[in-house]
């Protein structure tokens, strides 16, 4: 297939792909930041108060860590850190992501059934990193009040638009939920 | 026409419910439940394909998965299936079947005078022929008149195959007797248990043998087994084949029905209870229709009223075979019972001949007679029962291996080489009971006791080398014994060679019926046990799985998809034409027209005035924390810890032998902060390589790597102009030297100026968060009317490197390019610290003059461009490579031709004439220094 041929677009913010049990949508995260080294005294002084969740954990707060590795995290902000880029004297590195995450939210009983069709391995149970491959992409997943986040590269959300339109058989539509 | 339909019997089939399709044009009768090969059977079908080689006609076989002649072509509502199994497809209204490898049908194959020139065509004919004429002509040929079935290129099936991946606690591979005792045993224990069965119905044998297990008639024990793995939160999936078994309790299953799906299991236990596969017997012409798994015509009798035919002789040396006799010979069909043994108890009301066994089939298109004690008894179906041969498939594809049973004359799995149990047939054990007290064991977590060696009854079934007339040993492949004779006098005596030699085991069959005769055959003739022989290597599938199951969605765009540039959109509105760079869809130029053309103009724009381009794949890998400069040193070609803060370089990351992975530049922000700009397409190479590197050498509490490539849009202006066409954008630019690097706040954000150039002239890379990217890019292309600028794509930018002798790693370089190939040789010969592939520098091959370098061609005054590829040859001698050109361009400032070539020597030749082989014309070009336009560098600073 000739690539100059492809027509397929991100997930417009007021589309849907929908299926009778789960609908996704795209979903506005705060500030991002990467965060590495001594995660828990990085957190105390970057974000205080902010949790570290887990492959499909909810976070109680506004602001929180998205475990990736051993030692690193996006940070999810409502407002930018507090300190310079770079390396800070309580053994972190932090970097400003801007939009290093696109998200999507996958809401409903079957979201979970949806994601374990691109997972490479069956969803964990209780697993520290939120990190696993979808659709053979490196993406991050966190859990909502209805579902779940999906995290991937900005520029693999066409992508990852297409694969989910795919697997639902349907192409996204002008999400009535929201208008 | 043979086979016939009972009256009354078939318990799977529902006679109330009528169908018909069409296998090779002919209207075929069936009922609901009936599969493809029941269906035949009863309608009297008995030639169902035409062999591999040979082209002789064969008939059904067997009962499942082992199936080697009934395979089709099946077309229904739309869809179509090469290579599908009759044993395994239900037979549907309005189906059209067709046989493979014949034409026009299997009935009247034009091929089949084939087989009458068999003493031409023994095992690895086509390895000693086919020489005198080039093998393009041969192939076509011999792919037309060998094979099974042919893909349709007409047909693209749906990529809606779903894809599952899920995970239990115990996986139990066939739902047979002891696969339903370990199911039910783990189930409750309160494991998660999956039990997979590749028939319709759980039971095994007993569906259409009858009995029970642990004391409780199989049907209710079936249906009591799945209520208790559906409570404890498991499944029981038929019609589903787990086709591989990978590292890691990784498995892989094609559940087939309306709705295919494709799984992939993980498994914290794997119980294989797959049963096993009842074995043929050896006499001449063992091929015909009518010669078949007397299991099979059980199986076929019990489930689907269907028989083989009316005059049926039973060959075997064991009681287990007699029920098969006499549930035939109930059903109507006159049955004689050919016994190897010399001293049996009598068959009740069935005619025996003991101490005997067939020594040839009679008939050409089907069974007439049978060859027993010298004399021909007519009949027109020979049920063969020749012991069983474990199904171990799944266990050797876990790395298993196998020992050689003596006393069951069997290989069965050797305990501990494989991370699976395997219980029942799979591992000898034909008792019911002894094989349900396995499944219950396996189940309960407990290892089933070691076997006690079982005293040989008699001599084993062997094929027979004495006997005249050709027997099949692979009935799929069309191997006969004395191929395998003659791949042991040719010295192929290695199974592995067998295998290759004869294609023994190979293809779809995957050796389900043969290999175990093919090495007891090799044995024979080698003088060596099984054991000494060996046994080859069974891979994935197990059986055909259609390549839209394994794809699943990944089709079209999404099969290897692209990176999307975050200002796609606005690229597009632009006019951009977009080509695949690196892994990124990426503007080649803008506007309609030849594209080419268009680069050029393009380029002429950047080199006059001003231009644009987005650079946004860029790696921006920063790496950060005190041992920074450290891992950047160890990692690079180029030392970083020199470089002041505000200042880039660049430089090359190496592979550990020496060769050049990649370049770019290293941009330092802050003392312990720096940016490496990787490739587009290296991006996450180089990440791993910092990562090793920090992991394992530097210290991981030290530096840390964070790529936010995709978090910054990177967009370069380019040109005398750039400055002023930034400054008229608004940016109030820093005032930095080439290479400086500098940050500018804007719109609330920072927007980071580098000053690095890849065309030659004056540039400014400006990286802003990317949803300030729109913003920016209105600002800058608001202003480029003003300076007659344009966006170019990355075909002009190709092009501006060129004329600089910039290189593009993997495009002007090869797997053999080290640095000072480049002209980098300062690092090589002033670094006395250690870093990446510096040893490999040093080897006698790398000091050598007359590698490879880097040079530029310059064709005489009018000439064409050189093709990119083109090789560089001695202007005398034999013609050799001496290299290749690896760009090729015609500079529109310049106004000639200019290219790039990796040249033997090639510094050392730079002013002489040398000669190319371009596309078959022999050429002559000027050898010169790669960069061809400005060598100075003056224009790095801009118009004045």
């Amino acid at each position: 297939m000739e690539e100059r041929d492809w027509t397929d677009r991100p997930l417009a913010w007021d589309a849907v792909i929908a299926t009778p049990t789960c609908r996704v949508t795209r979903q506005q995260s705060g500030y991002q930041s990467l965060v590495s080294g001594d995660l828990a005294a990085g957190l105390t002084v970057l974000a205080p108060g902010a949790a570290m969740i887990g492959f499909a954990e909810t976070p109680a707060g506004a602001d929180y860590a998205i475990r990736i590795a051993r030692d690193r995290a996006l940070l999810v902000t409502q407002s930018p850190p507090a300190r310079e880029a770079g390396w800070q004297a309580e053994g972190v590195a932090l970097s400003p992501a801007g939009e290093c995450y696109a998200c999507l939210a996958l809401s409903g009983t079957g979201a979970m059934a949806l994601l374990a069709q691109g997972l490479t391995s069956a969803p964990p149970t209780g697993s520290p990193s939120a990190a696993l491959r979808f659709a053979g992409l490196t993406v991050l997943v966190t859990g909502a009040p209805h579902g779940c986040l999906l995290w991937v590269d900005p520029a693999s959300l066409s992508y990852v638009t297409g694969f989910l339109s795919r697997l639902t058989g349907g192409a996204p539509a002008p999400d009535a939920a929201s208008s | 026409m043979s086979g016939w339909r009972h009256d009354s019997l078939g318990a799977e089939i529902d006679r109330d419910r009528p169908l018909r399709f069409t296998f090779d044009g002919l209207s075929v009768p069936g009922f609901e439940g009936d599969t493809l090969a029941s269906a035949l059977m009863a309608a009297g079908h008995r030639i169902l394909g035409r062999s591999f080689k040979y082209h002789r006609p064969r008939g059904l076989w067997g009962l499942g998965a082992e199936e080697p002649n009934a395979v089709f072509d099946i077309r229904h509502e739309g869809s179509y299936l090469p290579n599908a199994r009759a044993t395994l497809s239900y037979a549907q209204d309005g189906m059209q079947v067709a046989s493979v490898n014949a034409w026009p049908s299997a009935r009247r194959d034009a091929f089949g005078l084939l087989d009458l020139a068999q003493r031409f065509l023994p095992a690895g004919f086509y390895y000693k022929t086919f020489m005198r004429l080039p093998w393009r002509i041969y192939e076509p040929m011999i792919r037309r008149m060998a094979g099974l079935g042919r893909v349709d290129p007409d047909y693209a099936p749906d990529a809606d195959g779903v894809q599952i991946s899920a995970a239990c606690d115990v996986l139990v591979i066939g739902a047979g007797p002891a696969g339903l005792a370990a199911a039910r045993a783990a189930a409750e224990a309160g494991k998660t248990v999956w039990l997979l069965e590749d028939a319709r119905h759980p039971g095994g044998a007993l569906r259409w043998r009858g009995g029970e297990i642990d004391g409780t008639p199989w049907r209710d024990y079936a249906r009591d087994t799945s209520q208790a793995v559906e409570a404890a939160g498991g499944r029981v999936m038929t019609d589903t084949s787990l086709w591989g078994a990978f590292d890691h309790g990784a498995f892989a299953a094609w559940q087939r029905g309306p709705r295919p799906r494709h799984w992939r299991i993980r498994a914290a236990r794997c119980i294989l209870a797959s049963g096993a596969i009842e074995r043929p017997l050896w006499f001449a012409d063992n091929d015909r229709p009518g010669v078949q798994s007397a299991e099979a015509a059980l199986h076929h009798l019990a489930l689907y009223g269907s028989l083989p035919g009316r005059r049926i002789l039973m060959a075997t040396d064991s009681d287990h075979s007699l029920p098969v006799a006499r549930a035939l010979k109930d059903a109507g069909a006159e049955v004689t019972v050919i016994d190897r043994r010399a001293e049996v108890p009598e068959a009740t009301g069935l005619a025996q001949i003991t101490g005997a066994g067939i020594e040839a089939a009679r008939g050409r298109r089907g069974v007439t007679a049978a060859l027993v004690k010298g004399e021909e008894i007519p009949c027109d179906t020979i049920l063969c029962a020749g012991g069983w041969t474990p199904s171990v498939h799944l266990w050797c594809q876990a790395g298993g291996r196998l020992d050689m049973d003596e006393g069951r004359d069997m290989l069965v799995p050797r305990p501990g080489t494989a991370p699976m149990t395997v219980i029942g047939a799979a591992t000898g054990t034909l008792d019911l009971a002894a094989a349900v007290a396995e499944g219950l064991a396996a189940g309960a977590g407990k290892t089933p006791a070691p076997k006690a060696p079982k005293p040989r009854a008699r001599a084993p079934l062997r094929p027979d080398p004495a006997r005249p007339g050709r027997q099949w040993l692979d009935l799929q492949n069309d191997v006969t014994l004395k191929d395998v004779a003659l791949a042991a006098r040719e010295g192929f005596t290695s199974v592995e060679h067998l295998k290759r030699y004869t294609t023994l085991g190979m293809a779809t069959d995957q050796g389900r019926l043969s290999n175990f005769a093919g090495l007891a055959a090799m044995a024979a003739l080698t003088n060596r046990s099984v054991a000494e022989t060996g046994t080859t290597t069974y891979r994935p599938p197990f059986q055909p799985v259609p390549l839209s199951a394994i794809a699943g969605p990944a089709r079209g765009a999404l099969y290897h998809p692209l990176k999307r540039l975050a200002l796609e959109e606005a690229h597009r509105a632009a006019g951009a034409r977009f080509r695949d760079y690196g892994g990124w869809l990426r503007p080649s130029v803008y506007g309609q027209g030849d594209e080419a053309a268009l680069a050029q103009s393009e380029a002429r724009t950047a080199r006059t005035t001003v231009a644009i381009f987005d650079a946004s794949p860029l790696g921006k890998l920063e790496v950060i924390g005190p041992g920074a400069a450290a891992l950047l040193d160890f990692t690079g070609y180029v030392r970083m810890s020199t470089l002041r803060p505000g200042r880039a370089r660049y430089g090359f990351m190496l592979s550990e032998s020496g060769i050049v992975y990649d370049d770019g530049v290293v941009l330092r922000l802050g003392a312990d902060h720096f940016v490496v700009s990787a490739s587009s397409s290296h991006v996450e190479g180089v990440r791993f390589v910092l990562e090793d590197a920090r992991q394992d050498r530097i210290g991981r509490a030290s530096v840390f790597v964070h790529d936010v490539t995709q978090a910054y849009v990177t967009l370069t202006v380019t040109g005398p102009d750039a400055r002023a066409l930034c400054r008229a954008a608004g940016l109030a630019l820093p005032d930095l030297p080439h290479m400086g690097v500098g940050e500018i706040a804007y719109q609330g954000a920072r927007l980071r100026v580098a000053r690095i150039s890849f065309t030659g002239d004056m540039s400014y890379e400006l990286s802003v968060p990317a949803r300030h990217a729109q913003t920016l890019r209105a600002r800058l292309d608001a202003a480029l009317a003003a300076f007659d600028g344009r966006w170019i794509g990355l075909e002009a930018v190709m092009l501006l490197r060129a004329e600089k002798g910039y290189v593009l790693i993997g495009k002007d370089t090869d797997g053999s390019t080290m640095p000072q190939d480049l002209g980098w040789d300062g690092p090589r010969a002033r670094r006395d610290d250690e870093y990446l592939g510096k040893r490999s520098l040093f080897t006698p091959e790398a000091a050598s003059t007359a590698r490879r370098q880097l040079v530029g061609l310059r064709v005489p005054e009018g000439g064409q461009p050189i093709r990119t590829g083109a090789h560089l040859i001695p202007d005398t001698g034999l013609r050799r490579s001496l290299g290749f050109v690896t760009s090729s361009y015609v500079s529109p400032v310049l106004d000639r031709p200019i290219a790039l070539a990796l040249l033997e020597g090639g510094l050392q030749k730079i002013g002489q004439t040398v000669r190319l082989f371009d596309d078959g014309v022999v050429r002559e070009a000027v050898v010169t220094a790669p960069c061809a336009y400005d060598p100075e560098g003056e224009r790095l600073d801009g118009r004045a």
